[in-house]
């Protein structure tokens, strides 16, 4: 393997982390409060329009297949990062995507609670703000730690899809070079990054929402 | 300090309250008993609103809560706590923390919180589990821990939920003495639910019975035998009076004899005389003592003895006349047969 590829490996690697890393941030950010939302507009503060509203979108965003998606947001991705190849371009469409099925997870999480929870903030007067914040998310923490995992793997592996849309990253490598020009090495070596990196980020996952698990 | 009337409420095809109406006193415990599903939950749960009624009207204080907006229902469940069958704790705080918890949510300033505790703590024993995390605790230590967060922010009244339903008998005790102790020291009112009558028996000055959503008996502790019927007289009896062993029972017969078994039943001041001593004496009769138990409600101690006679009929009737002139309640169970009893 000579000196070029090994770099091309690593600036891929660099690049994939970097992708998943920042969609993974913004779509905590912002899927973090739709879930949020979601699952209050259920059972805190009931409003059925609003849960129905924000359910279906969901829904509708996450049976889009991804590769579409990231084709179809190129306008918006235009608009937000000035160009539509690249890494940063390519961090819209993954953020996009990430966004519905963290929403999905948060709720998930919720609903996992004791069912006394809510009850018991209830009877201590708190408001809905207050169950979110001293109840919700306090007791959802290493639940959500592994939600979060979960978005991240979702994220390398969409990550690579958005390599081959000329996002860069080791998805972009394994087609350019193992693929296209029929290099089984380069395709070894990416498929081996990848696993080592989902393996990692499953480990430290558990490791740390184990570290902040009172049980 | 509780007022509830008519209230109503119906869940898609079940009734769970049928036109409740209750009232408790201010420093009272007030005991719902009922087998589940017999609305006592819902019943409890509509004294704070966590459950809204259908109709009717729930009267705190001499105000009426049930048509308050949030803000102000809020402000109102700030005066009332409750403690639940599974402690409901939140599993990723500590003691301090968890007790601090409906401080924090009233906006009080870390150094008042901080004292509250310091105060608690020692009440519910739990001085040095102050940074334990509620896992590291047993049953009894976590509903010791709730039971110091529902008196954080000093609440008239405290709402009771199966709270001893998830313990062993020994720590039911423990919890329940310390929920009298709250009641004495804090003037709290409490009102709990239980499907246990030894719970509202070793703790409650009130106590009513629910069945099918509806309350069917309310009266004092202390009264709780003035009558010979009643839901909660027979439950209490039957507490009282365990059945006779099977060895006993089984050799009972119909047909009179010289040995006639007998139940008596004491209450208030005949308990404490004594009569079985004084009547052998007096009648120059043998009296076998095979069973017997004494308890206390509120005020009123009770017992029941279970004694053989060596006694023929006549003697038999003069006996029993006797008790009934002391006010004693006699059964004839029927004649024992063994020879060994």
């Amino acid at each position: 393997m000579s000196l070029t590829l090994i770099y091309d490996l690593l600036k891929a690697s660099a690049e994939t982390l970097y992708m998943t890393a920042t969609s993974t941030f913004f779509a905590v950010l912002l899927g973090l409060p739709l879930g949020t939302l979601l699952f209050c507009s259920k059972a805190i503060k009931p409003h059925p329009f609003l849960y129905r509203s924000i359910s279906a979108l969901i829904n509708f965003s996450r049976s889009i297949p991804f590769i579409i998606l990231l084709v179809a947001l190129i306008p918006l991705t235009r608009l937000l990062v000035g160009t539509s190849i690249g890494i940063n371009a390519a961090i819209v469409p993954l953020t996009l995507g990430a966004i519905p099925f963290f929403a999905r997870l948060a709720d998930n999480v919720y609903q996992n609670l004791p069912s006394g929870l809510i009850e018991t903030g209830f009877s201590m007067g708190s408001s809905t703000w207050q169950m979110i914040r001293h109840l919700l998310l306090p007791e959802a923490f290493p639940a959500m730690i592994q939600a979060i995992t979960i978005t991240a793997i979702t994220l390398i592996n969409y990550s690579a899809m958005a390599g081959t849309v000329g996002g860069g990253g080791l998805g972009d490598l394994a087609i350019r070079y193992g693929y296209q020009r029929f290099n089984p090495l380069i395709m070894i070596a990416t498929v081996v990054i990848l696993v080592v990196f989902v393996q990692l980020l499953q480990m430290s996952g558990d490791k740390l929402a184990k570290h902040f698990t009172h049980r | 300090m509780i007022e509830l009337s008519g209230l109503n409420k119906t869940y898609a095809h079940t009734i769970a309250l049928k036109n409740v109406d209750l009232f408790v006193q201010e420093g009272e415990i007030f005991g719902i008993i009922g087998k589940s599903g017999a609305g006592k939950s819902t019943l409890l749960r509509c004294i704070n609103l966590l459950e809204k009624p259908d109709s009717g009207e729930v009267i705190i204080d001499q105000q009426s809560i049930t048509h308050l907006n949030n803000r102000q229902l809020r402000q109102a469940r700030h005066k009332m706590a409750m403690i639940f069958q599974h402690f409901n704790l939140l599993q990723s705080k500590t003691v301090y923390e968890n007790i601090a918890l409906p401080m924090r949510i009233q906006g009080m300033a870390d150094e008042q919180i901080q004292s509250k505790i310091d105060e608690l703590l020692p009440l519910v024993e739990l001085e040095e589990k102050r940074h334990a995390y509620p896992a590291q605790l047993s049953g009894g230590q976590k509903q010791r821990v709730a039971i110091a967060r529902a008196l954080s922010c000093s609440p008239k009244i405290l709402l009771c939920d199966e709270a001893t339903s998830a313990l062993d008998p020994e720590t039911t005790e423990s919890i329940l003495q310390l929920l009298k102790k709250i009641n004495l020291l804090y003037g709290l009112t409490i009102v709990l639910i239980t499907h246990e009558m030894d719970v509202v028996k070793r703790i409650c000055h009130q106590l009513a019975v629910m069945e099918q959503g509806e309350i069917v008996e309310t009266m004092p502790l202390a009264r709780v035998f003035d009558n010979d019927y009643g839901v909660a007289r027979n439950m209490m009896y039957t507490q009282l009076s365990p059945p006779l062993p099977a060895c006993l029972s089984a050799s009972l017969s119909v047909k009179p004899n010289d040995k006639p078994l007998l139940r008596l039943f004491f209450k208030g001041e005949n308990a404490t005389v004594p009569f079985i001593s004084q009547t052998s004496r007096d009648l120059q009769l043998d009296i076998n003592i095979l069973l017997a138990n004494i308890d206390r409600f509120d005020s009123v101690t009770c017992g029941v003895l279970v004694v053989e006679l060596k006694a023929n009929q006549a003697l038999l009737n003069t006996f029993v006349h006797r008790c009934e002139q002391a006010n004693l309640n006699v059964e004839v169970l029927g004649y024992v047969t063994d020879p060994d009893l």
